[in-house]
C-alpha cells in the first residue's frame, strides 16, 4: 500500500501528468485525443500515460482499435486520505488553539497555564 | 464571539520548492495569536498531537531565542528543538524546526507566510514549513 501511494505521489509530481488526470476526470479519452492538449509528440504522451499506468492511476482497456485510456479513482483517493490525515491532526492543533484563545479573550479569566518543565537529557 | 470555524485548515504543497503551507484564520486579535505561541504555558495546551504529553524544556520566544520540547507516549520520547530567527509581537514568528530523531534535517517555519494577507478581523496565521533537502550519505 505504501509503494503504491509512493508510486502515485512520484507520478503526480509533473505537471504534464497532473493536467492529463485532469482531462481524464472528465471521462475516458483516446491517446490522440488527449495528445492534441499538448504540445509534444504522440510518443511522449504515451510515455506519460505509461508512468501514470505503472502507478495504477490510470488504465487502458482492451476495447479493440480505440483503448480509450481511464482513470482509476480509487488511486487518487488512496492519495486525498493520505493528506487528509495530516490536515485533520493540524485542524485538531488548531481548533486547541481556538479554545486557549477564547479563553484569552475573556478579560476577567486569565488563561489557565501549565507550568511543568522538562528534566530531560542534554 | 461564536463563530463556526471548524474543520477549516487548509494544506497546499508547492510544486517547485520543497515546502507545504498550512492556512488558518483565527478569531482573535494577533496579539493574542501571538501571546499563544509566544508562552510555553499555553503552547503546552495545544501544540503537538493530542495523544502525546508534550514538555517543555526551553521556549524563549523572542528574536535570537530558542526552543526545545518533548513529547511522550509511555516510554517513547521525541526530542524537538529550534531558534527563533525572529519574532515581533502580533506580527511575525519565523523559527527552525528539527525533530532530533534526523538532526541533519530542519524545516523554516514562518507565520503568517510572506505571502498571505491579514485577515481583517483576525490574524491569517498560515504556517509555511520549508524542509532542507537531506544529503545522501
Amino acid at each position: 500500500m505504501a509503494d503504491a501511494l509512493s508510486a502515485a505521489f512520484a507520478a503526480m509530481a509533473d505537471p504534464t501528468r497532473r493536467d492529463m488526470v485532469a482531462r481524464l476526470a472528465d471521462g475516458d479519452a483516446g491517446v490522440t485525443e488527449l495528445a492534441a492538449h499538448y504540445e509534444m509528440s504522440l510518443q511522449a504522451v504515451s510515455k506519460h500515460l505509461r508512468v501514470l499506468e505503472d502507478a495504477g492511476l490510470v488504465s487502458r482497456t482492451r476495447e479493440a482499435q480505440r483503448r480509450p485510456v481511464h482513470l482509476e479513482v480509487e488511486v487518487l483517493d488512496l492519495m486525498t486520505g493520505w493528506i487528509e490525515r495530516y490536515r485533520r491532526r493540524a485542524e485538531e492543533r488548531f481548533a486547541r488553539l481556538d479554545a486557549v484563545l477564547d479563553e484569552l479573550k475573556q478579560p476577567d479569566a486569565p488563561a489557565r497555564t501549565r507550568t511543568r518543565r522538562a528534566g530531560g537529557p542534554r | 464571539m461564536s463563530t463556526s470555524r471548524t474543520d477549516t485548515t487548509t494544506i497546499t504543497v508547492e510544486p517547485d520548492m520543497p515546502a507545504v503551507r498550512l492556512q488558518r484564520d483565527f478569531d482573535a486579535p494577533p496579539a493574542l495569536v501571538f501571546r499563544a505561541w509566544a508562552d510555553p504555558g499555553l503552547v503546552v495546551r495545544w501544540l503537538g498531537p493530542r495523544d502525546l504529553e508534550m514538555e517543555v524544556e526551553r521556549w524563549d520566544c523572542r528574536t535570537g531565542g530558542a526552543y526545545r520540547y518533548v513529547h511522550r507516549r509511555g516510554d517513547d520520547e521525541f526530542w524537538f528543538h529550534g531558534s527563533f530567527h525572529e519574532a515581533r509581537e502580533g506580527e511575525r514568528i519565523v523559527q527552525t524546526f528539527t525533530w532530533e530523531g534526523a538532526p541533519d534535517s530542519v524545516a523554516l517555519e514562518t507565520r503568517p507566510s510572506p505571502t498571505s494577507a491579514t485577515a481583517a478581523r483576525g490574524w491569517r496565521a498560515s504556517r509555511s514549513r520549508r524542509r532542507t533537502p537531506t544529503a545522501t550519505r
